[in-house]
């Protein structure tokens, strides 16, 4: 969360974070390389390269595919979700390094500009076999690129959230085009099956998790609460709210998390206004309620970001009755001051 | 999360758990299986008992070889070095036995000659028309 305009909002934690992806990505590429000419001492400078980032890009894309399964699944990951921007950048770069060198190797010494030569110099398109994949590694960087592009929260504020999480959702259009080009490229060539059965670990693991955290809220969408009286609706004793934390429920099909903010409990709207985040599955911190996903803040009693901020949730009217949590379903306009429930 | 998101990433991975293995199964069903080297020349035969004569050069072994009373003949072909030639036909005397290609051993057997005169064996090119080797046991 930050006032003005920062073209990387980098701090302590992030810079540590970015420190180890770079020494990760820089050792892969290493142990990739060295391996390579062990095995082949005449491979090109350039088919080294080509590879070794072809398949990094591969690897950090089913790492980043898979953090926000994990991160529902399990809080621990969540401090990958709140760098999963970076992570994203850095594939593309490196896609787009695998991307260029490919073109130049394959398609620079064309008598024709190099991507004409990428979509001519093979039209076999009605072959498995011979099909044209690079074609579909282009179309899957073009997103890659238009998603890098946009990642920066100045393109979240002029797209707006919705247009702007519609847009990012093409990693999943462009997840299927890099499998297609990877089965119609390397594996119709590198005819070793640990290759095909490295793409069905990859692939399994990233569809099971999503699955898995898809069916889970689901079941916690379709929860069933019986109203009680006034529009109030019991939704859990008031020791299953831990201190500065919150439990979410899903009432009239809107998720409300219920915090436990010192002596008093607040409902505020549960998703927040900078990217959807699960506002619930964060923590109090200096008084404010602290988004999971990348840090932004409400105040438990308005659901107002603190100024100079101008986000603003709904707020819900809560009450506790012998021991038990009511909350009432009908929201208030956003940034509406209620008084919360105090606990006895 | 807002529910129709959630709703939408749910139908969209739903899709992909069927689209990403039917990819995956025709990719792996699309590769070509490797083409097999298969011999023209079938397997050499087991070699005869008597080792009558031999011829040694560099490149390949020439024996003469028979059965222990001498009725059936046995040419021992074992060639070190690829021939150069793709159609080298062995002939004993102006008998065909059979054909030699790639390195390995051949063994071509025929009746002996009543008077026991041993045949004369050479190798012909009959695509260039050439002599390639002619051995007299």
């Amino acid at each position: 969360m930050g006032v003005s305009y920062k073209a990387v909002g980098w701090n302590r934690q992030k810079k540590h974070y970015d420190w180890i992806l770079f020494a990760f990505c820089l050792s892969y590429l290493a142990v990739f390389i060295g391996f390579s000419i062990g095995f082949n001492p005449d491979m090109t400078f350039e088919t080294l390269l080509i590879r070794s980032t072809s398949t990094l890009a591969l690897l950090l894309l089913h790492v980043i595919l898979s953090i926000g399964p994990l991160a529902r699944l399990n809080s621990r990951f969540l401090p990958l979700l709140y760098n999963r921007r970076h992570l994203g950048v850095t594939m593309f770069t490196i896609a787009a390094i695998h991307g260029g060198f490919s073109i130049f190797q394959f398609h620079g010494l064309a008598n024709v500009n190099p991507f004409v030569s990428l979509f001519l110099s093979n039209t076999q398109y009605g072959s498995l076999h011979a099909f044209p994949f690079q074609a579909l590694g282009f179309f899957a960087l073009l997103i890659f690129l238009l998603m890098a592009a946009t990642s920066h929260d100045f393109w979240l504020h002029v797209l707006t959230p919705s247009i702007w999480k519609t847009l990012h959702m093409g990693v999943y259009v462009a997840y299927f085009l890099i499998i297609l080009h990877v089965v119609l490229g390397v594996i119709q060539y590198e005819t070793n099956p640990i290759f095909i059965w490295i793409l069905f670990a990859g692939t399994g693991t990233v569809i099971v998790l999503h699955l898995l955290a898809g069916t889970r809220e689901v079941r916690k969408d379709s929860m069933h609460f019986p109203e009680a009286t006034d529009g109030f609706v019991r939704v859990c004793a008031i020791g299953e709210i831990p201190p500065d934390r919150a439990r979410v429920f899903c009432l009239d099909s809107e998720r409300i998390a219920v915090f436990r903010v010192e002596d008093m409990l607040h409902a505020i709207h549960n998703v927040c206004k900078h990217q959807n985040g699960p506002l619930g599955e964060g923590k109090v911190i200096d008084g404010c309620i602290t988004c999971p996903w990348h840090g932004y803040q409400y105040l438990p009693k308005n659901g107002q970001s603190p100024p100079p901020f101008t986000e603003r949730v709904s707020t819900y009217d809560v009450r506790i009755i012998d021991g038990n949590v009511f909350v009432n379903p009908k929201p208030y306009p956003e940034g509406t001051e209620r008084p919360g429930a105090p606990i006895k | 999360m807002i529910k129709p998101l959630r709703r939408i990433h749910l139908q969209v991975w739903s899709l992909l758990a069927i689209l990403l293995p039917i990819a995956i199964l025709t990719g792996w069903w699309a590769v070509p299986q490797p083409a097999t080297d298969i011999l023209l020349q079938p397997q050499a035969s087991a070699p005869l008992p008597l080792l009558l004569s031999k011829n040694e050069r560099p490149e390949r072994t020439v024996s003469l070889r028979a059965t222990a009373d001498t009725s059936i003949l046995q040419v021992e072909w074992m060639e070190r070095s690829p021939l150069t030639v793709s159609s080298a036909l062995v002939y004993a005397g102006p008998a065909l036995l059979g054909r030699i290609g790639p390195q390995g051993v051949y063994r071509f057997s025929f009746r002996a000659a009543p008077e026991g005169k041993r045949p004369q064996i050479t190798v012909y090119d009959i695509i260039h028309h050439k002599l390639i080797e002619k051995i007299n046991f």
